[in-house]
């Protein structure tokens, strides 16, 4: 079943990348057409940029599905453990020191520093419940930062983009992003899915799954440090965007049951297809200036995601 | 602030957003001095400033050398190919109610910008229309270093540009949204003009 629902979530991806070639604010007659402007606008800027909502929809959704999968709560992802909140102020002060250029460099070494925090303390704490208490406080700690660097922005186009980068978006990203994105994600889906059997002993509980010998220090490290690669990543490319992490195991779920090693898979494909598709309407939107695409995100995700939640608990289930 | 008892506070932005009311309070005047997205507003702001630090006359003489620059702008002869676009090392691009428009205009160009205000550089439009000059600012001071995410540093964007007509708009020209901006109406008219 689970095999199945991939392959048709791939397909699903692979229809939204093609849409996102043909669909923009350009209207093209035929996106193959071999004159210079065309080839520029579907394969130097529609691509790379379809492409980078794809990885990033894809990172956030795979680290979405470990993490409930490992904290066993339905509403973790990488917000929960402080990791997106760290990545965020990683870039945001390369922003507020004046050296831009390195924000990516800051998302990514500010997630696993989190990341690193966060096994080390979970190391002495154990349970799933203390891992995100820590998390939460460290994503407080972090949006706190974030918060006074804005409150501290020397001048209003600093302050512009800061704000921006917060918001998310994929507007103008290069191959030089599917690169950082890319790279970062097969490190982090490595991590994550040599964890699969430790996270499916998880599902019996802590101590069940110790008993059959699990080794639940090797499954936090793994699905830790994954989730703060493929986090880090998709920051860094695409800044912050919500809601995907934690919609993406939801929408899945219903058709690729409740396992979490199987979950990963389908749960990274629906995450990306998601992006792309939200990526595109952010696109069509008839707005002077274009919607970013963290905001589309929480706006079309929160209400589905409602809807999502309100059914499964009319039917009695609440995972 | 009240501390340094000033006589006078000259505000642009920060601090307390009704800081006019909030001074007023305690009988300290306040010259608010704002961007103007015309240059009819930026006289008016630059006479304004000029009377309420006593110096109306050194504004009037700034006013009229504004408007002889004006004029001159005003009769040189129109521009084969008129299509300007302002572009931000940061990736904004000026459209219509901003001073930059009101520049390009007076500078007898076209905006390709037709939208109101501000917004992120539209690459597709770009590529597909490309203008005939492109008014570059802050693209050598640092603003391109500044963000890793800005359309300015997309392949497509950098070879548009290199194969472009570009002109690079002096940054103390247009940092502020007053009657200085005439210099980078003046370099927008001569690169236009320019064989």
């Amino acid at each position: 079943m689970s095999a199945r629902v991939s392959i048709g979530l791939a397909a699903a991806g692979v229809v939204a990348l093609f849409a996102a070639l043909w669909l923009g604010p350009t209207p093209l007659a035929n996106p193959f057409a071999g004159d210079e402007a065309t080839r520029t606008i579907v394969w130097e800027i529609r691509f790379p940029r379809a492409l980078v909502a794809w990885i990033v929809g894809a990172a956030l959704g795979l680290t979405g599905a470990a993490l409930q999968g490992l904290l066993r709560n339905p509403l973790a992802d990488a917000g929960v453990l402080g990791l997106s909140g760290f990545a965020a102020l990683g870039a945001v002060l390369a922003f507020a020191f004046g050296v831009a250029t390195l924000a990516p460099l800051g998302a990514i070494l500010f997630a696993f520093a989190a990341a690193l925090v966060v096994t080390m303390l979970g190391w002495r704490t154990r349970g799933p419940a203390s891992l995100v208490l820590i998390g939460v406080g460290l994503s407080s700690f972090a949006g706190g930062l974030i918060a006074l660097a804005l409150n501290l922005a020397p001048n209003p186009g600093a302050l512009s983009d800061l704000v921006n980068w917060t918001l998310g978006s994929v507007e103008g990203r290069s191959m030089e992003h599917v690169l950082l994105a890319g790279g970062l994600l097969l490190a982090g889906a490595a991590l994550i899915f040599a964890a699969g059997r430790g996270l499916q002993a998880l599902t019996l509980g802590e101590e069940a799954a110790a008993a059959i010998g699990a080794n639940l220090t090797r499954t936090r490290t793994l699905v830790v440090l994954g989730a703060a690669a493929c986090t880090g990543g998709a920051t860094a490319a695409a800044g912050v965007i919500g809601f995907v992490g934690i919609a993406a195991p939801h929408l899945v779920r219903a058709l690729a049951g409740h396992d979490p090693a199987r979950l990963l898979l389908p749960s990274a494909l629906a995450g990306g297809a998601l992006l792309v598709s939200a990526d595109i309407v952010v696109r069509l939107l008839p707005t002077d200036a274009e919607l970013k695409l963290g905001v589309a995100a929480a706006l079309i995700g929160g209400p589905v995601f409602a809807l999502i939640a309100a059914r499964l608990a009319s039917r009695g289930g609440d995972q | 602030m009240l501390a340094l008892q000033p006589d006078l506070v000259v505000r642009s932005w920060g601090g307390p957003w009704d800081a006019a009311q909030v001074y007023g309070r305690f009988g300290v005047p306040v010259l608010q001095i704002d961007g103007a997205p015309s240059f009819d507003g930026a006289r008016a702001m630059l006479l304004s400033a000029a009377d309420t630090l006593g110096h109306p006359e050194r504004g009037a003489i700034i006013a009229r050398d504004l408007d002889l620059r004006l004029a001159r702008l005003a009769a040189a002869p129109a521009p084969a190919d008129a299509n300007v676009l302002y572009l931000t090392a940061g990736g904004a691009v000026a459209g219509r109610g901003t001073m930059m428009d009101a520049l390009i205009q007076a500078a007898g160009g076209r905006n390709l910008r037709d939208a109101e205000s501000w917004e992120v550089l539209p690459l597709e439009t770009l590529v597909q229309t490309p203008p005939a000059l492109i008014a570059l600012g802050f693209f050598d001071h640092g603003r391109t270093a500044m963000n890793a995410w800005t359309p300015g540093r997309h392949p497509a964007l950098r070879r548009a540009l290199a194969e472009a007509h570009t002109v690079s708009l002096s940054p103390a020209a247009i940092s502020c949204e007053a009657w200085f901006a005439i210099d980078a109406a003046e370099a927008i008219a001569a690169a236009l003009r320019a064989p």
